[in-house]
C-alpha cells in the first residue's frame, strides 16, 4: 500500500505528467469555450436595436479595410467645415449669377459666403459643413435648428464657382434660391450614416443626429457596437478567422444573397419613396428605419417611371422605355437587368468599396471585359465577332454597347446601369439615345438600325421612322431638338474620347454644332458643349498643333456668364471656325447637315430647333 | 559518490556547452534577421511596409530572439547551479531553450498569412514560449536566493 502510494506520488511529481495534465485541462477549457462560441455564432443577432460606434472603432481590427475606405469620396461626403475639408476658393473671389454677386471669404478660421439669404437679403453666412469632395462641393450654413444647403457650389474639377441650376437641370431664369435646400430633411439621409432628422411635427423643429458624417463603415456593415463587444474575446475572433463562419453581429455584404446585397447600395443609389407613403412622417422624425442587411422593400419602394409622387413628375427621370436617365437610379437599372434577374449580378461584381480607383469605386481590370468574363466567357473571347466590330476597336468594348453613357448626374454623363442589348429603334420609338450612334456620332439612328439588321443577316427593319429628322446624324438631331437630357447626352458624346472615329481631325465637324449648343438655355448643356469643344480641339491639336495654338488665343467660355458675355465668346469661336483652314479635316457622313465649308445648313438647324421649341421646359431637380 | 560526481560534471559541462552554442546561434540568427528586416524597411519592401502587423511581429521576433540568445549566454555559468537538483537543472535548461525558440518563432509565424487585425495561429507559440522562459528564469531566481554562492 505504502509502495503504491509512493509510486503514485512520484508519478504525480513527474514534470511530464504535470505538463500533460495541465495541457489536458487547458484543452478541455478551450474546447468548452469553442463550443460555446460556436453556438453563439450560430444565433442570429437582430441589428436594428444595436448602437452605432463609428469608423474609429473599426480601425484597430480592420486597418486595411479602414484605410481603403478612408481614401474614398464616400468618407468625405459630409464633413464639418475646416481647412482640411473645404476645397472651394475662399480667397475673397466673387461670382455673379442672375445679377447676384456673391463673395467667398475667410474670416480667420471661418469660411464665409456672402450671398442672398432665404429672404432675399444679401448676408454673410458662415459655412458649417461641406457636402461632396469629388466633382462638386456644396456648402451648408446653420440657421437655428437646421442646416441649409446654399445654391452656390464649387466645381472641383473645373476649379470655379457655379450656381446649382448648372448642376441640376434647370433652364435660365430659375429662381436664385430654388436650390437653397433644407439638409435636415433631404441630403441627411444618403450622405451620412443612420440619419435621424428628429423632426417634431408639432413644434416644426429639427433635432437632427447622424451616427457618423459621411458614408462610413456602418452604412454598409450595419451598427457595430455588438460586434466590437463580442469580438473583444480573442478566442471568438480566432474561431471566426479559421472557421470561415459568418459573424452574426455584423453584416458582410458579400455573404448576403444578391437582392439583399444590392439593396445596401440601392439604399442610396436608387431613389425610393417610403412604403406606405405616409411613412415619411417616421422617416422625418425617427429616421430611415433601414439597417444594412435588412430587406429594403420592407420600408421603401424604388421610384420607377410609372411611380406617382404628389407634386413631382418622376417620369422625367426616366427614358420613355423606363430606363433611368439620372444618377442615383442605378439600383433600378440593375433590378431591371436580366443579368441581375437571371444571373444574380450585383454591384459588388464590378465595384468595390475597398479596392481600385476611388473614382467610380472600380478596379482598372473591371473597367474592361473582365467585368463580363465571369458570366459570359464565350462572348468575351470572341468579342469582335459578337459585336461585329474590328478586333481591339472601341466597338468591342462591352460597356459601350450594353451600358452606354446616357445618364445625367452631377454635371456629367454616366453609364446606364440597365444592361441592355443595343437597339437603334429606341431613338424613334422612345426618343432616347442608343448605343450605336453614341459612338458613330455622324450617323443617323436609321442608318444604325439598317446596318445592324444587315450585319445580323436579317431583312431591313420594317418599322422605320417617317420623320425626316431621323435621317440626320443622331448626335446632331438630339443635340438640337432633343429634350434637356438628350441634349446633355449628345453634347457629351460629340466630345467623348471613345468614338468610332479614331482620327481626331475627323471629329472636328462637331465644332459648329457644339457652338450652337453653347447658346442653349440650360447652362448645364452649355457647359457640356464647351467641355466637348475644348476636348475635340485639344485632341485635334495632337495632329495639327497650330490648331490648338490658334484656339488657345480665344477667350474661355463661362456657361453661367451673362448672355452678352456668352454671345461674345461664342462669336469669337465662330469666327475662328469660319477662318480655319479645313482642307485636312475629313468630311463626316452626309447625315451631318454641313455645307462645303463645314458650316451647318441653316434650314436643317432651324427645323431641328423648332422641334425643340415645341417642347415644354423641363426642370429636373433633386 | 565518486561515480555520481563523474557523471554530473560532464552533464553540467555538456549543458553549458549546449546553451553557449544555442545562445550564440540564436543571437546570430536574430541579428541576421534584424539586419534583413531593417534592409527591407529601408528599401520600403511593400509587403512589409504596408502590413503593420508584420512589421510589429517580426520586430518582436527579432528583439526576443536576440534577447533570449543573450539570456542563454548569461545562463551558461548557472547551468550547473548546486541550488537546484539535477532534475530541476535539466528541466530549467530544456525549458529555457524551448521557450527561447518558441517565443520568437511565434512572433515570426504569427506575421505570416495572418487575418486582418490579428496575428495568425502561430502566435500562440509566443505566450507558451514566454511562460517557459519565465519558468526557467523563476527556477534560477529561486536558486540564487536559496544559495547565492552556488
Amino acid at each position: 500500500m505504502h509502495r503504491a502510494m509512493t509510486s503514485v506520488g512520484a508519478r504525480l511529481r513527474s514534470p511530464y505528467l504535470a505538463w500533460g495534465l495541465g495541457l489536458a485541462v487547458l484543452g478541455l477549457v478551450a474546447g468548452a469555450a469553442l463550443r460555446a462560441i460556436a453556438a453563439e455564432v450560430r444565433t442570429p443577432v437582430p441589428l436594428s436595436p444595436v448602437a452605432y460606434t463609428g469608423s474609429v472603432s473599426c480601425q484597430p481590427c480592420h486597418p486595411d479595410h479602414y484605410d481603403t475606405w478612408r481614401r474614398t469620396f464616400h468618407r468625405t461626403m459630409t464633413q464639418e467645415a475646416g481647412a482640411e475639408s473645404v476645397v472651394g476658393d475662399f480667397s475673397g473671389v466673387s461670382f455673379t449669377y442672375a445679377g447676384v454677386s456673391s463673395r467667398f471669404l475667410r474670416d480667420g478660421e471661418r469660411f464665409v459666403i456672402e450671398t442672398l439669404d432665404g429672404e432675399g437679403r444679401m448676408r454673410r453666412q458662415e459655412v458649417a459643413r461641406t457636402v461632396g469632395s469629388r466633382r462638386v462641393q456644396q456648402y451648408l450654413v446653420r440657421e437655428g435648428d437646421r442646416y441649409i444647403r446654399l445654391p452656390l457650389a464649387w466645381d472641383i474639377e473645373g476649379r470655379r464657382w457655379f450656381h446649382l441650376t448648372g448642376g441640376f437641370l434647370d433652364p435660365d431664369g430659375t429662381d436664385f434660391n430654388a436650390h437653397r435646400a433644407l439638409w435636415n430633411a433631404n441630403c441627411i439621409f444618403c450622405h451620412n450614416v443612420k440619419a435621424r432628422p428628429g423632426y417634431d411635427w408639432e413644434k416644426a423643429t429639427f433635432d437632427s443626429h447622424v451616427a457618423e458624417l459621411g458614408i462610413a463603415c456602418e452604412a454598409c456593415h450595419g451598427p457595430g457596437d455588438e460586434h466590437v463587444a463580442r469580438n473583444s474575446l480573442p478566442l471568438r475572433r480566432y474561431y471566426l478567422h479559421y472557421s470561415d463562419k459568418p459573424d452574426p453581429s455584423i453584416v458582410n455584404p458579400m455573404r448576403l444573397e444578391p437582392l439583399r446585397r444590392i439593396q445596401i447600395c440601392g439604399h442610396c443609389h436608387g431613389q425610393r419613396m417610403p412604403a406606405p407613403l405616409d411613412r415619411i412622417r417616421q422617416f422625418l422624425s425617427e429616421g430611415d428605419p433601414y439597417t444594412a442587411g435588412d430587406n429594403l422593400s420592407s420600408y421603401t419602394r424604388p421610384i420607377y417611371r410609372e411611380s406617382h409622387l404628389q407634386g413631382v413628375d418622376v417620369s422625367l427621370r426616366f427614358w420613355r422605355d423606363g430606363t433611368p436617365r439620372l444618377t442615383a437610379y442605378e439600383y433600378q437599372g440593375l433590378l431591371m437587368s436580366k443579368d441581375f434577374q437571371r444571373g444574380g449580378l450585383t454591384c459588388q461584381h464590378c465595384h468595390s468599396m475597398h479596392g481600385g480607383d476611388p473614382r467610380g469605386m472600380i478596379t482598372q481590370e473591371m473597367r474592361g471585359p473582365a467585368a463580363c468574363q465571369e458570366c459570359h466567357p464565350a462572348i468575351v473571347a470572341r468579342a469582335a465577332e459578337h459585336s461585329r466590330h474590328r478586333e481591339g476597336s472601341s466597338g468591342t468594348d462591352c460597356y459601350a454597347c450594353h451600358m452606354p453613357k446616357m445618364v445625367y448626374g452631377i454635371m456629367r454623363i454616366h453609364r446606364s446601369h440597365l444592361i441592355q442589348t443595343p437597339d437603334p429603334s429606341r431613338a424613334w420609338r422612345h426618343d432616347m439615345p442608343e448605343a450605336c450612334t453614341l459612338c458613330h456620332t455622324d450617323r443617323s439612328a436609321k442608318w444604325a438600325a439598317q446596318t445592324l439588321r444587315k450585319q445580323q443577316g436579317q431583312p431591313p427593319p420594317e418599322e422605320l421612322p417617317s420623320d425626316p429628322a431621323f435621317e440626320v446624324a443622331e448626335g446632331v438631331r438630339a443635340l438640337l431638338s432633343g429634350d434637356v437630357v438628350q441634349r446633355a447626352v449628345a453634347a457629351t458624346a460629340l466630345g467623348e474620347g471613345q468614338s468610332a472615329t479614331s482620327q481626331p481631325l475627323a471629329r472636328l465637324w462637331a465644332v459648329p454644332f457644339l457652338l450652337q449648343a453653347m447658346e442653349d438655355d440650360y447652362s448645364s448643356i452649355r457647359r457640356m458643349a464647351w467641355l466637348s469643344l475644348e476636348s475635340l480641339v485639344a485632341r485635334a491639336g495632337e495632329a495639327r498643333p497650330a490648331l490648338t495654338a490658334s484656339a488657345g488665343r480665344l477667350p474661355r467660355f463661362e456657361p453661367q456668364a451673362t448672355r452678352e458675355e456668352r454671345a461674345r465668346v461664342v462669336g469669337r469661336w465662330r469666327e475662328w471656325w469660319a477662318a480655319l483652314d479645313k482642307g485636312d479635316i475629313p468630311r463626316p457622313d452626309p447625315a451631318v447637315p454641313l455645307d462645303a465649308a463645314l458650316e451647318p445648313i441653316p434650314a436643317t438647324i432651324e427645323e431641328l430647333l423648332r422641334k425643340r421649341a415645341a417642347q415644354p421646359p423641363i426642370l429636373i431637380g433633386e | 559518490m565518486t561515480t555520481q560526481k563523474k557523471t554530473e560534471a560532464p552533464a553540467a559541462e555538456g549543458r553549458a556547452r549546449v546553451h553557449a552554442r544555442f545562445g550564440w546561434t540564436l543571437l546570430l540568427v536574430s541579428l541576421v534577421f534584424g539586419v534583413v528586416l531593417e534592409t527591407l524597411e529601408g528599401f520600403r519592401w511593400a509587403p512589409l511596409v504596408r502590413d503593420a502587423w508584420m512589421q510589429r511581429l517580426w520586430s518582436l521576433a527579432h528583439f526576443h530572439g536576440a534577447a533570449f540568445g543573450l539570456l542563454n549566454l548569461i545562463y551558461v555559468p548557472w547551468a550547473d547551479t548546486r541550488a537546484l537538483s539535477e532534475g530541476r537543472r535539466t528541466s530549467a535548461s530544456r525549458v529555457l531553450m524551448v521557450g527561447s525558440a518558441a517565443m520568437p518563432l511565434g512572433f515570426l509565424l504569427g506575421a505570416i498569412g495572418h487575418p486582418e487585425g490579428d496575428p495568425s495561429f502561430g502566435i500562440f507559440l509566443a505566450p507558451v514560449g514566454g511562460l517557459l522562459v519565465l519558468y526557467a528564469v523563476a527556477l534560477q531566481a529561486i536558486a540564487v536566493w536559496r544559495n547565492p554562492s552556488a
